[in-house]
């Protein structure tokens, strides 16, 4: 009997070192110059093979709002406008030419002549009308154009479209997936748009193809045909396209970078971003009501290094709620460390041995577990005990529109580039709770300059606003801006043309191989 | 079946030579006995954690960060290595012992009393009764566990709680099962008809009777279902559903070490060998008892 446990224990050691030597000869594989050099997926009748997080979580533009859904309507659907992604700016996409009244109150747009769908129907100012309709009716992206009040159609190709009220950055919100223009019938079956790419067919939660529309008014720089496939784990993403299974890794996490570089034949595709990622206080809720709770409590973080440690090294500490390529960005170097200030603050509003609280998160987001676990420990050094809490998503999002939270992570994308989208809902009183103000923050004299700031069209007085607007939220602290993120994708060497997009958009038509 | 019989007119004494004559066999099994030594071991570890891993006054002994330190190798200081806060893995592992074999407990405790119930009830009032209450059982194995328990989870606040009855409630039906099946063979022997006829009430007949004697089937099922408890804690854990951070469960630090397992094989190579030894441990220990526990096997 012992002889025969022994014997097993032997195996069970054997097993072990065989595992180990095979690891070992993987990464020795992986990081060997040139042991990876030519074995490249090969680019067989330019077909694109993209490795990314997920799947439209639907196909009809109208319907979706998520990162996921976003970059796959953008190659099926054409909005009115496009974002430049090295600039920002401005370019015309349905849109030929456009002008915008001087009270900002109405819209002129011009369409590109010839466009036609999918099917061959054309587009005219009509349909681009029933279009724009379709968005405001949308329970979903209707807040993206709620401002228009009707929109007139003068002839086949120009309409007119009327605002409400003054509405100056209404272009970049028509740049907007969900503004994006739809043939009638267009179903999340069957997505008819006038996009470079056609979708052919779809496995559920597992690949999308996509064929080149020949007739797209734009130009495609070479690819046939995209497959777009699930891959929900940032590490199996890279592995795949390190072993040739694809050629572009959508997101890789910020921890893989090194291991890219030093890679013969990956490279790293990088770009700052619209995205930033905070600690909101529910503002309404004792003692986060308490403006020297919420100073104590931003004295106590270390953002630099909760931003630095967190992302690797990536991006880089948040100035503002704002990214820097966002117009109006207003960069205020956030609160340095200092546990004595915190604590003294801490003291004033009576809260010297402390409190308990909760902070929030959603469970898919594993940095934001990290982030957690360093802001409850940093928080401990002033007698804050935070209990961190991770919910489903759905579950989340529930708990932060009923103002459940305490203290809660999130992130937010500035999409439209413009600093009216990235403050007005998130700090304007009528944003709460559903707009986007999940701080509950509420300052009279902010919502009227946010009021001000989207009626104007001078770009100098609407720097001065935005500024402004920062300003206060800084004073305020409802909202501690911790990180702006920056893309990371990884595609094999012979992908080129593939320019990052601040939005995390990417025109894949720019794609060819070479 | 002999000794059954007489447990009736001599019980206390002969119960003792049984538990006796279980031991014996247990112990002659090597097997099982390794089982017995790691889990005693565990048990061990995870009682004295604090003076192993101890608190540096602000900060309890799993979530002491060292930033400076981070992602250290195994290494003389740091026996498991450090992980992407510089915390010591060792010191996670070993606190985590606690956290697991806490919910463990819990787990089977829960689940085994109401099955037991469940399954007594069933088997020994038959009709009616155990018609109810097996179809009940059988909804509740019809739901598929990770589903149950991620609804459990999703719907409750995360942590401890949660984790009891989700798995609680997914392992409830193994515990009535076994029970009603024993009971059920139990409740036909001739002592139990012997003591109808001294006109014992059903709930004595129960109570001294039948459970004493269909126990070791449950027995050997809950050091079974410990080690189910565990890995689906662990499960869930890994989901971001269980156990929160910065708590050191097993399966949560395997969540968190994923991201950096092709760089820091320790961060995960670690708590998963503890989830394994552990597991591994309680099913050695379980067959051992299934078998020490068999009279079948007597000589």
């Amino acid at each position: 009997m012992k002889k025969r446990l022994i014997a097993t224990l032997m195996l069970f050691a054997m097993i072990a070192a065989l595992v180990a030597a095979c690891a070992q000869d993987d990464s020795a594989a992986n990081g060997g110059a040139g042991a990876n050099g030519g074995d490249a997926v090969p680019a067989v009748d330019d077909h694109l093979i993209v490795v990314a997080r997920g799947l439209a979580v639907n196909m009809h533009p109208h319907e979706a709002l998520d990162m996921n859904s976003a970059y796959l309507l953008n190659l099926v659907f054409d909005p009115l406008f496009r974002l430049n992604y090295a600039t920002m700016e401005i370019e015309y996409a349905l849109a030929e030419s456009s002008e915008m009244s001087e009270d900002a109150t109405s819209l002129n747009i011009t369409l590109r002549p010839g466009v036609t769908f999918h099917n061959g129907d054309p587009v005219n100012a009509e349909v681009v009308r029933d279009s724009l309709y379709h968005t405001m009716n949308s329970p979903l992206v209707g807040f993206l154009i709620s401002m228009v009040d009707n929109i007139e159609v003068n002839d086949e190709l120009n309409l007119t479209i009327n605002l409400a009220a003054p509405f100056a950055p209404i272009r970049r919100h028509l740049t907007h997936s969900g503004t994006a223009i739809i043939h009638p019938d267009t179903t999340n079956d069957n997505p008819i748009g006038t996009g470079a790419f056609i979708q052919e067919s779809i496995v559920l939660d597992d690949r999308v193809e996509l064929v080149a529309n020949e007739n797209w008014w734009g130009e495609n720089a070479g690819i046939n045909r995209i497959t777009w496939r699930a891959m929900p784990e940032g590490t199996a993403r890279l592995i795949e396209i390190e072993t040739g299974g694809a050629h572009i890794a959508w997101d890789v996490n910020p921890s893989d970078l090194p291991r890219i570089e030093a890679h013969d034949n990956l490279n790293v595709h990088r770009s700052s971003s619209i995205e930033t990622h905070f600690m909101a206080f529910q503002c309404e809720k004792a003692p986060f009501n308490d403006i020297r709770v919420r100073h104590a409590i931003a004295y106590a973080l270390d953002i630099p290094l909760l931003s630095y440690t967190a992302y690797e090294g990536t991006g880089s500490p948040a100035d503002s709620f704002l990214t820097p390529v966002v117009v109006y960005h207003h960069s205020i170097a956030p609160r340095a460390q200092n546990l004595d200030r915190a604590r003294e603050l801490m003291a004033e509003a009576g809260f010297a041995d402390g409190f308990s609280t909760t902070l929030e998160f959603n469970s898919e987001n594993q940095i934001y577990a990290q982030l957690a676990v360093m802001i409850a420990s940093m928080l401990r050094e002033i007698n804050i005990d935070a209990e961190i809490l991770q919910f489903e998503w759905g579950a989340y999002l529930d708990r932060v529109l009923a103002g459940e939270h305490e203290l809660m992570l999130l992130s937010w994308n500035t999409i439209t580039g413009d600093a009216d989208y990235g403050l007005f809902d998130t700090h304007h009183s009528s944003g709460f709770p559903f707009g986007g103000n999940q701080s509950f923050y509420s300052n009279p004299a902010t919502d009227a300059l946010l009021e001000e700031g989207r009626s104007t069209l001078d770009s100098a007085r609407r720097a001065e606003i935005y500024r402004l607007v920062q300003e206060q939220a800084f004073e305020a602290a409802n909202i501690l801006n911790i990180h702006h993120d920056e893309r990371l994708h990884a595609a094999v060497a012979s992908v080129r043309g593939f320019g990052v997009n601040p939005t995390g958009i990417i025109d894949l038509w720019n794609v060819f191989f070479g | 079946m002999g000794d059954v019989t007489v447990n009736v007119n001599n019980e206390s004494k002969k119960k003792r030579s049984q538990l006796h004559d279980v031991w014996r066999r247990f112990r002659k099994s090597p097997i099982a006995m390794t089982g017995l030594c790691v889990v005693v071991f565990m048990v061990l570890v995870a009682l004295f954690a604090d003076v192993i891993a101890p608190s540096d006054g602000r900060n309890p002994g799993y979530d002491i960060h060292n930033l400076g330190n981070r992602f250290q190798a195994p290494n003389a200081e740091h026996i498991m290595g450090t992980d992407e806060f510089g915390r010591d893995i060792f010191a996670r592992v070993v606190h985590g012992s606690r956290v697991s074999l806490l919910v463990g407990f819990i787990v089977v405790t829960f689940s085994m009393t109401l099955g037991v119930i469940v399954g007594a009830i069933a088997g020994f009032f038959g009709k009616v009764a155990e018609n109810i209450l097996m179809r009940f059982i059988d909804v509740l194995l019809s739901i598929p566990p990770i589903l149950l328990a991620i609804s459990i989870a999703a719907a409750m606040r995360p942590g401890m709680m949660s984790i009891v009855l989700a798995v609680g409630i997914g392992a409830l039906p193994l515990y009535a099962r076994v029970m009603r099946a024993s009971v059920l063979t139990v409740k036909e022997q001739e002592f139990i008809e012997a003591a109808y006829s001294i006109g014992a009430s059903k709930f004595r007949i129960i109570r001294k009777h039948v459970l004493p004697n269909c126990i070791a089937p449950i027995i050997v099922q809950a050091t079974m279902g410990l080690a189910y408890a565990i890995l689906w804690a662990a499960a869930l854990s890994f989901l971001g559903i269980g156990i929160q951070p910065p708590t050191p469960e097993w399966g949560a630090m395997l969540s968190e070490g994923r991201m950096y397992i092709r760089d820091h094989w320790h961060m995960v190579m670690f708590p998963g060998m503890a989830i394994a030894i552990m597991i591994f441990a309680l099913n050695m220990m379980g067959d051992g008892l299934r078998d020490a526990f068999d009279p079948r096997l007597k000589k």
